[in-house]
């Protein structure tokens, strides 16, 4: 029988899992297992991932994590989209040089209008043909009024969120109300059995944890799948070439500057800049490629997109290995979080994945010990697809961009620096707009909204010309359009800006109902 | 309409007189009112009594509904009220009291003197000749001022109403003269939920009072009738 769990790692991974785990197996107090989580007092969190995606919702409310608390606790903010800017053409290319990933699903039904937008696009970015969230966000205001019960809203969101305060929260939550035991100390050896199993982990100074399943959440150190297990680290640095991310927290120069409602990627030379806005300051960040580019001029970017506010402002240097582990799980040892492996914070990859690792092994977890290996095969065979997935998504948004400024976007639109997964996925798509049948599991990372909005966001081509006698409703199509700009000029007079609605909340809290 | 709601001072308005009566274009212009939990027995004889939410604040108010549209007073006739009961905020108008946003134990009275009970020369007089308030104005904010403290009463069991969770929202539909219609963002007390609550918390409603006028509130809404009949009524008549 499974009865003790420890969890070595105390970020936001670590109680993610640890959320996950204690939910699932009965919660506070009535559990036949008991969930252990260690955390060293010396090494600091990673600490970056401040973006999530609208599966989040989700989850609190799965942890029973009130929104109010959570958007009060975590100086967390709306998030409807990503805005990428300077993606498709050379800066100063034209005005419009940018496009919106929001998370609205597409209006395919009952209509699909896809086809219609790439036979006659009509000066519409397909965004603002699908959907009327771009708008929402272009216009700075909240996805939901203070009427609306926690977690819902007029539109799809996620949140930013400050992810030291999150981890925070998490803790409070699976300690005092789910019963998990809060260890801290420094993990000093790893005892294995003949077997190859974990039986115990050696601490500094709270004796040995004895565990039956032991997940490592350790991040980059990967303690007990890299330390102990040497699993073998898959580099992905061929297809995506940042490996370095300068990261600083600007404050607001006003109490009541505006807080965008999504998350702004502005591509540069050899990388990209995130930007943030938490409710108490922003967070930016210059991820790059140190093949492309050095730390100096790229502190110089960075500083010169942040502008005056930069100067008296310090940056913190992260390195990254970009890639994944050959398994995941080894024995009665599972990882999770970075210590899995690790992809630039594109799309927010950083806690989607920690979030879909840790509901899988809550899910899936055997009751019985002799249980495990065939358990572990199927998680390591999903965790590989996703992770291969999410590389192909990633790199689709160098390959098809048309840049041609730096030797970095030059290398990126190779063919050959692309994985042959993605190339084929795209061949199909030359001919034919992508098809629900294109995304075939139900636990895809990106599906196809997350494909349509990035393609065609991205100007990509899509050859109607043998299909395009099919398409014989274009009449309908445009009703659709006139729909959305009339239902967002309705929507303009009832949703707020971000800041004020996330005002009215810190003072009146959301209902439940 | 027009207003001017400015702080009573007995120096500007020295000279005011209000007529005992009410201002139905200033407080009866809504389809509802809100209530305070003293007077939900008298009132549920003839309101429905239902919970909204504040479009401010998103916190829920128990209120007494007039009319199925917004705008529409089906209590209110050629400025006459018409019904048997009035919530009792209604008759304050067009005195009230307020709290100043950065402080909020310090309740103000304030008046709006565009209203047309307020004159130079007809009606009760507010302050007498040295300017102190008299025993009309003294009457009038004793009321409020005891109407302030059943509201923060209220606001108190609406809270324990929604800790306990048994407000959901629902909506009536119905239909007038062929028109199918649909009155929204309504919540109502869950009877399913009431009666799943533990011993101790249905012990808890009852002491704090609550409970009585959560059954007042059941009993209100059959009053939905009543408003369907004044509706038909007025649109017969039209």
């Amino acid at each position: 029988m499974i009865k003790s769990i420890v969890i070595v790692g105390g970020g936001t991974a670590g109680w993610i899992t640890a959320n996950h785990l204690a939910v699932a197996l009965g919660g506070a107090g009535k559990s036949s297992v008991q969930i252990t989580l260690l955390e060293s007092p010396d090494i600091p969190t990673v600490g970056v991932g401040e973006g999530t995606v609208p599966a989040m919702r989700n989850t609190l409310a799965h942890f029973g994590i009130r929104e109010t608390d959570f958007l009060r606790e975590c100086d967390a903010t709306f998030k409807q989209s990503i805005k990428f800017v300077d993606w498709v053409h050379n800066p100063g290319a034209s005005v419009n040089n940018f496009y919106h990933h929001v998370f609205d699903y597409p209006a395919i039904y009952p209509l699909n209008t896809v086809p219609y937008w790439l036979l006659e696009p009509n000066n519409l970015k397909f965004a603002d043909a699908v959907s009327l969230q771009g708008k929402v966000c272009d216009a700075g205001l909240a996805p939901k009024m203070i009427t609306h019960p926690e977690f819902q809203g007029v539109t799809e969101y996620a949140y930013h969120l400050d992810a030291g305060k999150f981890s925070q929260l998490l803790a409070n939550n699976a300690v005092n109300k789910l019963g998990v035991k809060h260890v801290k100390a420094n993990l000093t050896d790893v005892d294995i059995d003949e077997s190859g199993d974990i039986q115990f982990v050696k601490t500094d100074r709270a004796g040995d944890l004895k565990g039956d399943l032991f997940v490592d959440c350790s991040g980059f150190n990967a303690l007990l799948i890299d330390k102990k297990y040497k699993v073998k680290f898959i580099d992905q640095s061929q297809h995506l070439f940042v490996d370095t991310a300068l990261a600083m927290q600007v404050p607001y120069q006003n109490p009541d500057d505006p807080i965008a409602s999504h998350t702004i990627a502005t591509a540069k030379q050899s990388g990209w800049i995130w930007d943030i806005g938490l409710s108490s300051r922003r967070g930016v960040g210059y991820v790059y490629s140190s093949q492309y580019t050095d730390d100096t001029s790229a502190e110089e970017t960075l500083r010169n997109y942040v502008g005056g506010a930069a100067s008296e402002l310090q940056c913190r240097k992260i390195s990254m290995k970009i890639g994944y582990r050959e398994k995941f799980w080894v024995n009665n040892c599972v990882s999770i979080g970075l210590s899995q492996g690790f992809v630039e914070p594109l799309e927010a990859t950083g806690l989607l994945l920690f979030d879909a690792a840790a509901k899988m092994l809550a899910e899936l977890l055997p009751g019985h010990k002799q249980d495990m290996a065939k358990t572990s095969r199927l998680f390591n065979q999903r965790s590989t697809y996703t992770w291969k997935r999410v590389i192909d998504f990633i790199k689709m948004h160098y390959y098809l961009s048309q840049r041609d400024d730096s030797e970095f976007w030059i290398d990126n639109r190779k063919a050959s620096s692309a994985p042959q997964s993605l190339l084929e996925a795209l061949d199909l798509w030359h001919n034919r707009p992508p098809s629900e049948y294109d995304f075939f599991s139900r636990f895809e990372a990106f599906n196809l909204d997350n494909y349509l909005y990035v393609l065609y966001g991205m100007e990509f081509q899509t050859n109607m010309s043998g299909i395009a006698g099919r398409y014989t409703q274009a009449e309908k199509s445009q009703e659709f359009y006139r729909r959305f700009s009339q239902q967002f000029d309705e929507l303009k007079t009832q949703l707020e800006p971000n800041r004020k609605l996330l005002g009215r909340i810190k003072k009146y809290g959301l209902q439940t109902c | 309409m027009q207003e001017n709601i400015v702080q009573l001072d007995k120096v500007e308005h020295s000279d005011i007189k209000l007529k005992n009566s009410l201002d139905l274009k200033r407080a009866g212009s809504g389809n509802m009112s809100p209530v305070i939990v003293h007077e939900i027995p008298q009132l549920s004889t003839q309101f429905p009594l239902i919970f909204i939410k504040n479009s401010n604040t998103g916190e829920f108010n128990w209120v007494a509904l007039f009319g199925l549209e917004s705008k529409q007073n089906l209590f209110v006739e050629n400025e006459k009220w018409t019904g048997k009961e009035i919530p009792a905020i209604m008759t304050h108008v067009p005195l009230g009291m307020t709290t100043l946003p950065e402080d909020n134990d310090k309740l103000l009275v304030v008046i709006d003197t565009l209203s047309h009970l307020v004159s130079k020369d007809e009606g009760e007089a507010l302050f007498n000749e040295n300017g102190d308030e008299t025993e009309f104005l003294k009457k009038r904010i004793q009321a409020m001022l005891t109407y302030q403290h059943h509201a923060k009463v209220t606001k108190e069991l609406i809270q324990l109403i929604v800790e306990l969770d048994l407000l959901e929202s629902k909506e009536f539909s119905f239909e007038i003269g062929g028109d199918k219609k649909n009155l929204g963002g309504m919540y109502l007390i869950s009877e399913e939920k009431l009666n799943k609550l533990p011993d101790e918390k249905i012990l808890l409603l009852q002491k704090k009072g609550v409970l009585g006028a959560i059954y007042h509130h059941f009993s209100s809404l059959h009053n939905f009738k009543s408003l369907l009949n004044r509706l038909s009524e007025r649109q017969g008549a039209a």
